[in-house]
């Protein structure tokens, strides 16, 4: 039998004699073409049926999890959809999807050796010595954050006012590889789609670490943008859109860390 | 919690014998529940596997903080749809159409 995911799958990727424009035709108007969504324990495993079929990752294999709650929020996912799947909108079922095929073939040293390398780029660490208003916003709502990370990981990592790259020592490197390497692969894949999203590191953990919360790390994640809106005006199509994907985004990947990691808390949990 | 019904006891302690009376006229089913309450408390001190209770209450907390996360991102996506939808292109404007955008009147149109 084929499977619901492969079918759709056929029709997203058609063949290379097609043009491109048509596939991306097809994407937009998938039509739902089931009623009920479920979940499914298996051999301490979740997976989600979509009315009697299995629903599948882009690559075919089984799209299987361990969190409960997670296999409820996918099954959620899929049972949201009105006439049309919008798979563009679904970040935790992607994000299951590329655990389980991990189409980049990452390890979770080349994981963690990405967010590393990301550190030197983080977006809270380059504040402006040009424009006196944006720095003093920038240090008001930045600073802190720098600074609750450096007690947090017990790094020294300082701000930059100019072209230069923060620099990060290797032992601030070596706590923050130690503290990423004690998770599993399933959150370090969550992390790079937080850090993705906000372009900070800093931000993303404070936002997994229930530090802030997801609107206030968009928001800090959008300052510049957001003090520019100030003088320049607000386009509820781009500003306001952009606002809300990132938003969706970091929610699900903070969620995504969260359901792969405490899974054996709320097992514990369970059990008094 | 336990804290609050310490509390309790030191007060009906050091308060005077008529206070006493008329707090003890109310207590019976009260102190009860206290006994009740604190053995329950005890007995899952003693059965939660670290043998703290600060854990569920950091349990609680991380359920809060999910319930809210899980809220933004329904939220997110409803609004992000909906702005989506409301500017999403429908195709090629009639000149009518375009004619409002910009202002302008067409030549059909009464001045």
């Amino acid at each position: 039998m084929n499977s619901v995911l492969s079918r759709v799958l056929m029709r997203i990727a058609p063949p290379s004699s097609r043009h491109n424009f048509t596939s991306l035709r097809q994407y937009a108007t998938v039509k739902r073409f089931y009623k009920n969504t479920n979940v499914l324990y298996s051999g301490g495993k979740y997976e989600i049926t979509l009315d009697h079929r299995k629903l599948k990752t882009p690559k075919g294999a089984p799209l299987v999890m361990k969190s409960e709650p997670l296999a409820i929020a996918v099954a959620a996912e899929w049972a949201n959809q009105k006439e049309k799947i919008e798979r563009s909108s679904m970040h935790l079922t992607a994000l299951c999807s590329t655990v389980i095929d991990n189409p980049n073939k990452l390890e979770a040293t080349d994981m963690i050796n990405h967010m590393l390398n990301f550190l030197g780029s983080d977006t809270v660490l380059f504040q402006t010595d040009t424009e006196e208003e944006l720095y003093k916003l920038q240090s008001q709502e930045w600073d802190p954050i720098i600074k609750w990370f450096n007690d947090r990981y017990e790094t020294n990592i300082q701000k930059t006012l100019d072209m230069n790259l923060p620099q990060i020592s290797s032992g601030d490197k070596m706590s923050i590889s130690k503290y990423l390497s004690s998770h599993n692969i399933e959150s370090l894949h969550g992390f790079i789609f937080a850090i993705d999203t906000l372009k900070s590191i800093i931000l993303a953990f404070a936002a997994i670490d229930q530090h802030i919360t997801i609107e206030k790390a968009v928001h800090l994640a959008r300052l510049e943008e957001e003090y520019q809106l100030g003088f320049w005006g607000r386009v509820e199509w781009a500003h306001d859109l952009s606002q809300q994907d990132l938003q969706a985004r970091l929610a699900a990947a903070v969620l995504f860390v969260h359901f792969n990691r405490s899974e054996t808390m709320i097992k514990q949990k369970l059990m008094v | 919690m336990s804290c609050k019904y310490d509390e309790i006891d030191v007060s009906l302690t050091l308060s005077s014998p008529g206070s006493c009376k008329y707090s003890f006229r109310v207590e019976p089913s009260t102190v009860m529940a206290t006994t009740t309450l604190r053995g329950l408390l005890n007995e899952l001190r003693l059965a939660s596997p670290n043998g703290r209770l600060e854990n569920s209450l950091a349990a609680k907390e991380e359920m809060h903080f999910l319930g809210k996360t899980y809220l933004c991102y329904l939220k997110s996506l409803r609004t992000q749809a909906e702005i989506s939808k409301e500017y999403h292109g429908r195709g090629e404007r009639t000149v009518k159409e375009t004619a409002d955008l910009v202002g302008f009147k067409l030549p059909t149109d009464p001045k």
